[in-house]
């Protein structure tokens, strides 16, 4: 990361650091407690598409979230709103890419240690199985990226929308992403239910960082460059208040990858499935 | 529920129990303020008479008034927004008392808690 993204990094947190201090010095003459603090426990999976790599259990599930007049924390979102009334915000946020965390179990450790290749095969509904040798020490750091940009949300009854504008602040790939989603709750009694449809679209930058190879990288086959892609998104999220302090919670969430994401010569898979279920702890 | 409210005046310390009924409201997502009525009763537990005005605090409005009283009771009608605190105050405007009408808001301030579904959880 060089010097001018550290700079704009710095500036955008400034900014924001700016608006929680405010916002939480408001918060001190109030009574009402801003921060929400909670701890799921249970069990849960996120399958990971790319080549070998383990899918990623969930345990612990926390969550995190800070309220203020304009400034807002939401585990790894932190935002200030620009506008907002009962039905609408436009905010300015700062948000993590979610594509790194398929990579995070590259290591030399996982290999085994005669064989630095990791043979890749892609079976696709509809496609010929293909055969790829994955070099993981080749293979250049997927970095967890730091995304900036709007943010805008409108609700009507219990119907939400919401629409991410992002560009790539932390300098790795210069990358866009649209990402919208619509959502609908349903609250019956101490039943809340909530059901998401949503789209994502990352710029060719985007992808071919993440499910790119570069002409260093590869084996046998030839360097990928990836197109802008649209990855689908259908979430149901389940939450039951059994009293102040204890919940229930499920979600699962299914992802349909874009075409440029499953081209990749590093993917084994054309979804994401997640899912948890567990006790959850309000602190 | 019962408040007892101390009450100190130059004259000495005085003592007087102020209830407000109710003096709570729960403030559904939907609307934007309490509207209710409040009966507020005072009552110098000594027995001693004096002069006081009802004062809500949040905008140093009068509410009602009394001259040589040992105990008051008025009933008013009130659109509150948020837990406002109503005080007993003698003519020199010394406080004398003051209890809190307390308004849970269930209204979210603002847009509903926002999520992001595209989170990792």
């Amino acid at each position: 990361m060089n010097y001018s993204t550290w700079l704009n990094i710095l500036k955008i947190l400034t900014l924001l650091c700016a608006g929680f201090t405010a916002s939480f010095a408001t918060a001190q003459s109030e009574q009402d407690s801003r921060w929400q603090l909670s701890l799921g426990v249970g069990l849960g999976v996120r399958t990971n598409p790319v080549m070998d790599n383990a899918d990623i259990p969930l345990v612990l599930v926390p969550q995190i979230s800070y309220q203020g007049d304009h400034f807002f924390i939401q585990n790894l979102d932190v935002g200030y709103a620009l506008y907002q009334d009962q039905h609408q915000q436009f905010s300015v946020l700062l948000t993590p890419s979610y594509d790194q965390v398929f990579f995070n179990n590259w290591d030399a450790n996982n290999f085994i240690v005669q064989n630095e290749t990791t043979a890749i095969t892609k079976e696709l509904p509809g496609a010929e199985p293909t055969n790829h040798q994955i070099n993981k020490q080749l293979l250049h750091n997927r970095r967890m990226a730091a995304l900036a940009g709007l943010e805008y949300n409108v609700n009507w009854n219990d119907v939400d929308l919401q629409v991410q504008a992002l560009r790539e602040v932390t300098g790795y790939y210069a990358g866009h992403e649209l990402r919208m989603a619509l959502s609908k709750s349903i609250s019956v009694g101490k039943h809340d239910v909530k059901l998401t449809l949503g789209a994502n679209w990352q710029s060719a930058e985007t992808l071919s960082y993440f499910y790119g190879l570069e002409e260093e990288e590869t084996v046998d086959s030839m360097p990928y460059k990836a197109n802008p892609g649209v990855t689908t998104l259908l979430r149901f999220d389940w939450n039951y208040q059994l009293n102040e302090r204890w919940g229930l919670r499920f979600f699962t969430s299914y992802r349909h990858l874009s075409d440029p994401i499953i081209n990749s010569p590093l993917l084994t898979n054309d979804n994401v499935i997640t899912a948890f279920a567990g006790g959850v702890y309000h602190f | 529920m019962l408040l007892s409210v101390n009450v100190s005046a130059s004259e000495g310390t005085l003592t007087a129990e102020l209830k407000l009924k109710p003096n709570i409201c729960i403030l559904p997502e939907a609307e934007s303020q309490c509207k209710t009525t409040i009966v507020a009763e005072w009552k110098a537990k000594n027995n001693k008479a004096f002069s006081v005005c009802l004062i809500r605090k949040s905008d140093e409005k009068s509410i009602a008034c009394w001259q040589d009283a040992a105990f008051g009771r008025i009933e008013f009608n009130d659109d509150i927004a948020q837990s406002t605190q109503f005080e007993l105050r003698d003519a020199n405007n010394q406080l004398l008392g003051s209890d809190m009408f307390q308004v849970i808001n269930e209204q979210k301030k603002y847009l509903r808690s926002r999520r992001n579904p595209w989170s990792f959880f």
